[in-house]
C-alpha cells in the first residue's frame, strides 16, 4: 500500500497535493540512550476511517464489516504498509542541527484495529545517534496525497532531562507557499527532479530539548 | 474615466478567483480541509451502516458523499478558476455557463465510475493501476484540454486588440440585420466556438478523476452496494457543482455589472478583448504548471 502511495508520489503533480486523500493520526515515540542521543524512533499511523475500509474490502477481511479482525485477519493485514519500494524515505524525517539524517528500514511493525481504524506501529533506527538536543523531527508525505498529523502525541523514552515540544505548521505560510509556487514568478524555475515538497510546510515540526549538564 | 476604474475592478475580481483556486484563501481552504476530514471519516461510518441495513442509512451516505464534493471542491483545485476565468474572459450568460459547470461534475463522476468498472471490473487492474493511469494519462489530458482554451482565448484577445480599418465599426453593424448567409452567420460562428469552448470546459475539468469518488466506488463495489457507490459519486459531483455554479453566477454577475457602462461603447472594443487577453493567459500559465511535470 505505501508502495504504490510513493509510487503514485512520483507521478503526482503538485496541484493534486493540494487534496489529501488519506489522513493518518501520527504518533512518535523517541527512544534515547542514557547519553541522551536518539537511538530510534517507534512511528504509529492511524489510518482515516474511509481508508481502512478500503483496505479491508480490497483484502476481502472483516466479513462481517464491524471493523473488528480475527487474530488471523490481522496477521494477514499486518505489513501491508512496510513493502516500501527502494528509496522511499518512510514519510518519517529527522534533522540533527538542521542536517537530514538516514533512517534504517522499518522493523518490529504491528498492525491493530482502533474503532474502525488500521492502526499500524513501526521503528527506525536513527543512523549516528545524534544529541538529542539538536534533534528535530517531521512526519509528513512530500505530495501530501497523505496528510499527517501528530494527533497521537509524542513521548520519550529513556534519557534524562529531555523534553519535546511540537511547533505547529504555520499553514498560512503553508498555504501561501503553494501559491507562490504555482503561480508565482518563480514558478517556471522548477523542474520534474527537484519539484518542490510542498508536504514539509503542513508539516509540525518536533523539537527535543534537554536541560544543560545532563 | 469610469474606463480606467471599471479594469481594475474586473480585473480584480479575476484575481480573486485565482487566489482562491491556488488555496490563497488560507482560511476557507483550512476550513474546507478540516471538515472534508470529518465527513470522510463519517462516510465510511455511513457504508458500514448501509451494509448492516440501518434505516435512512442511503439518504445519510448521499448527503455526506454531497457534503465532501462541496468541501472538496471549496478548497485548492483548477476547476473553479477555469470556470470563473472563462466567465470573466467571455460573454457568457449565467445560465448557460452554470449548466457548463454542472456538466463537467456529472462528466467527472461518469469518469470515475467508467475507470472503477471499466479498468477494475473489466480489466482486473489494480487500484493502484487505476489511479496510476488517472495520474499519468487523464490528467494531463485535462491539463492539456485547459491549456487549449486559455490559449484560444489569449488567440481571440489579440485578434479582437488590433486596431480595426476605420469605418469598420459601423459597418459590422449594419451587416449584422442584413440577414443574407453567404458563409457562416455570426449566430453561426458563435455557437461554434461556445461549443468548442463547452466541450474543453468540460474535458478540461470531467477528464481527471476524483480519488475520492474512486474511494467510495471501489468500497461499495467490494461489498455489494454498486448502486449505492454510483448514487454516492452523482452526489458528490452536485456538492463540487454547487461550488463551480456560484463561481460560474459570480464572474459572469462580475463582468456585466462591471461593463454595463460601456459594452456598447467604443470603448468595449479594448475593454473586451483585454479581458479575453488576460483571462486566457491566466488560465494558459495555469495549466503549463500543471503540465510541466508531464513534459
Amino acid at each position: 500500500m505505501r508502495r504504490a502511495l510513493a509510487l503514485l508520489a512520483a507521478v503526482l503533480p503538485l496541484p493534486a497535493v493540494a487534496h489529501p486523500h488519506v489522513f493518518i493520526g501520527t504518533g512518535l515515540t523517541l527512544v534515547l540512550d542514557e547519553a541522551n542521543r536518539l537511538a530510534e524512533i517507534r512511528v504509529t499511523w492511524s489510518y482515516d476511517e474511509l481508508y481502512s475500509l478500503l483496505v479491508l474490502e480490497e483484502r476481502g477481511l472483516d466479513p462481517d464489516y464491524d471493523g473488528i479482525l480475527t487474530p488471523e485477519e490481522l496477521r494477514e493485514l499486518n505489513g501491508f504498509d512496510m513493502a516500501w519500494i527502494e528509496g522511499f524515505p518512510g514519510d518519517t524525517y529527522v534533522a540533527a542541527g538542521g542536517t537530514p539524517l538516514a533512517l534504517g528500514p522499518p522493523t518490529a511493525y504491528v498492525t491493530t484495529m482502533e474503532e474502525g481504524r488500521i492502526v499500524t506501529t513501526h521503528t527506525r533506527s536513527v543512523k549516528g545517534a545524534p544529541p538529542a538536543a539538536a534533534v528535530s523531527v517531521k512526519a509528513y508525505d512530500p505530495t501530501f496525497f497523505t496528510a499527517y498529523e501528530i494527533s497521537r502525541g509524542v513521548t520519550l523514552e529513556g534519557g534524562s532531562g529531555c523534553e519535546a515540544v511540537i511547533v505547529p505548521a504555520n499553514l498560512d505560510a503553508a498555504y501561501t507557499m503553494l501559491e507562490e509556487l504555482l503561480y508565482g514568478p518563480r514558478s517556471s524555475e522548477w523542474s520534474e527532479d527537484d519539484f518542490p515538497e510542498v508536504g514539509e510546510a503542513f508539516a509540525d515540526e518536533v523539537r527535543l530539548t534537554c536541560a544543560s549538564g545532563s | 474615466m469610469r474606463l480606467g476604474l471599471l479594469i481594475p475592478l474586473a480585473l480584480a475580481v479575476l484575481a480573486v478567483l485565482a487566489v482562491w483556486a491556488t488555496g490563497g484563501f488560507d482560511m476557507l481552504a483550512r476550513w474546507a480541509a478540516q471538515n472534508q476530514r470529518e465527513v470522510q471519516g463519517d462516510m465510511a461510518g455511513a457504508i458500514r451502516a448501509l451494509k448492516g441495513g440501518e434505516a435512512g442509512a442511503l439518504a445519510g451516505l448521499m448527503t455526506l458523499a454531497f457534503a465532501y464534493g462541496f468541501f472538496h471542491a471549496a478548497g485548492p483545485g483548477h476547476g473553479k478558476m477555469l470556470i470563473g476565468g472563462y466567465g470573466l474572459g467571455r460573454r457568457v450568460p449565467a445560465l448557460r455557463l452554470s449548466v457548463i459547470a454542472l456538466a463537467a461534475s456529472l462528466a467527472q463522476a461518469g469518469t470515475a465510475i467508467a475507470l472503477v468498472y471499466g479498468g477494475i471490473f473489466l480489466l482486473g487492474w489494480t487500484r493502484e493501476r487505476v489511479e496510476g493511469f488517472s495520474e499519468a494519462w487523464l490528467a494531463p489530458l485535462s491539463y492539456a484540454a485547459i491549456g487549449t482554451l486559455g490559449l484560444w482565448l489569449v488567440w481571440r484577445g489579440l485578434r479582437g486588440l488590433r486596431p480595426a480599418p476605420s469605418g469598420h465599426h459601423h459597418h459590422d453593424h449594419d451587416h449584422a440585420h442584413c440577414g443574407h448567409a453567404h458563409g457562416p452567420t455570426v449566430e453561426e460562428a458563435a455557437r461554434v466556438t461556445s461549443l468548442r469552448d463547452a466541450a474543453l470546459l468540460v474535458g478540461g475539468i470531467a477528464l481527471r478523476p476524483c480519488t475520492g469518488a474512486v474511494f467510495l466506488l471501489i468500497i461499495c463495489w467490494r461489498l455489494g452496494v454498486d448502486a449505492a457507490g454510483i448514487a454516492g459519486t452523482l452526489a458528490m459531483a452536485l456538492g463540487t457543482a454547487t461550488v463551480t455554479i456560484s463561481v460560474a453566477l459570480l464572474s459572469t454577475t462580475a463582468r456585466e455589472g462591471a461593463l454595463a457602462g460601456f459594452a456598447t461603447g467604443p470603448a468595449a472594443r479594448r475593454v473586451l478583448p483585454s479581458l479575453e487577453l488576460a483571462a486566457g493567459a491566466l488560465i494558459a500559465a495555469a495549466a503549463l504548471t500543471l503540465l510541466r511535470p508531464f513534459l
